[in-house]
């Protein structure tokens, strides 16, 4: 293909995964057609058939790039050598990812009770990241076993995942209320992931909410 | 006469749900049919619909009696006195389901999560009982905010339910990740509870 084409084609592949991913915050993905999702992209259904064969493969792709992006993301954290950064970013990212696309985590939830595939691609990922934050925080807490650590972080990454279900994709209302602003949200679970891994609480100073109205 | 045929009719009832339970312990629920249920209660079809309307009556009946035996639990264990004792007691509540029937446990927590009706009964359920849980937290730890500690109430509760769900899957599943063996759930439940709500690390 000539450049030209390329770049085109690679620009509507992008606007099909932004309309799915658009369309996936308002509605479930079992009900979405081929043709609602062509609408959203303004492309025709003949260009969708070029580059997908079925709706499943669409989504099949925008669910493994979100989450090759997210896991990079979250590996870059760890090179931040002070605890409670990484802790705090990790957070973050984890947060935010709920936060701006709770559709499309609805839908990965959703597909992974009948696919065990991607059942197996969190748990492969997460295990692997547990893992590495283990090795870090082990050299930066002398006699903590990085068994352990990793343990603790692999259960509290699924601890979160489950509360910020509850608080972005079902909006329970207590949860929500409970929770405040998305900076708050961020810092109570970083708070909470930093004392279940060491014992200890981060000291005050570096937290934003510590002085409003106490830490959690 | 009639009284021996009830006595009977609630037997097979009752062995009807202990073989829904054991399957619940292998399969996904959705993945269960009735078939199963007969050949593992060794029953007939026929005598399977002569005691419930359909699998979903079931279901519903089975689940029904596990959150009544947890809240119950539950609400014995809020009444246990001192904060370390009320922690362990809350998890030993929720971990005692899982020991006894992990699939029951399992569907029951997935389905408060997946279909409506248990949502709501759930979360009309569990509303007091956090507010409960909060007011601990408060009398613990006097600086916290209201909020705070409702948070913290939410996040303690979807913790302990998390980590028992990750424990006690499907082997293939927990080989996958690493977890503390079935022997020091509890250790851990409580280790990491008393971490999150840092009574210790308060300071002066």
């Amino acid at each position: 293909m000539k450049p030209a084409r390329q770049r085109r084609s690679a620009r509507t592949r992008q606007k099909i995964k932004e309309a799915l991913i658009g369309l996936l915050d308002e509605h479930n993905y079992f009900d979405l057609t081929i043709g609602d999702i062509c609408r959203r992209a303004k492309v025709a259904t003949g260009g969708f058939y070029f580059h997908y064969e079925k709706k499943v493969d669409l989504i099949d792709e925008v669910l493994r790039e979100h989450s090759g992006r997210f896991w990079v993301a979250l590996d870059a954290f760890l090179e931040y050598r002070d605890p409670y950064s990484a802790v705090y970013h990790t957070s973050s990212a984890l947060v935010r990812a709920f936060h701006e696309s709770p559709g499309l985590v609805r839908c990965f939830n959703q597909l992974a009770m009948i696919d065990r595939a991607y059942v197996q691609l969190w748990e492969t990922a997460a295990g692997r990241w547990a893992a590495k934050l283990a090795q870090m925080l082990a050299r930066s807490l002398p006699g903590t076993s990085p068994a352990d650590l990793e343990s603790i972080a692999y259960g509290m990454l699924s601890f979160f995942d489950q509360l910020l279900f509850g608080l972005y994709v079902e909006k329970h209302p207590g949860l929500v209320e409970a929770g405040g602003a998305f900076d708050e949200v961020v810092e109570n679970l970083a708070v909470l992931w930093y004392r279940a891994l060491t014992g200890q609480s981060p000291a005050p100073e570096r937290l934003a909410y510590a002085s409003r109205g106490g830490a959690i | 006469m009639r009284d021996a045929a009830v006595k009977k009719g609630a037997q097979t009832r009752r062995r009807i749900k202990d073989a829904f339970a054991g399957l619940l312990d292998r399969k996904s629920f959705a993945s269960i049919t009735v078939t199963d249920i007969c050949r593992s209660a060794e029953m007939t079809v026929g005598g399977f619909y002569f005691h419930f309307k359909s699998q979903e009556v079931l279901l519903d009946e089975v689940m029904a009696e596990y959150a009544e035996a947890l809240w119950k639990r539950i609400d014995h264990a809020a009444r246990e006195t001192g904060s370390a004792r009320q922690a362990r007691a809350v998890c030993e509540a929720l971990l005692k389901g899982y020991e006894l029937s992990p699939g029951v446990a399992r569907a029951y927590h997935q389905l408060t999560r997946t279909r409506a009706d248990y949502t709501q009964a759930w979360r009309a359920a569990s509303e007091p009982r956090i507010a409960g849980l909060a007011a601990l937290m408060r009398g613990d730890r006097p600086e916290i905010a209201p909020r705070k500690a409702r948070f913290l109430a939410y996040a303690l509760t979807t913790m302990i339910v998390s980590q028992l769900d990750l424990a006690f899957s499907p082997r293939e599943r927990a080989r996958a990740a690493p977890l503390p063996p079935r022997g020091e759930v509890l250790q851990r439940l409580v280790l990491l509870w008393t971490r999150m709500v840092a009574v210790e690390r308060r300071r002066a």
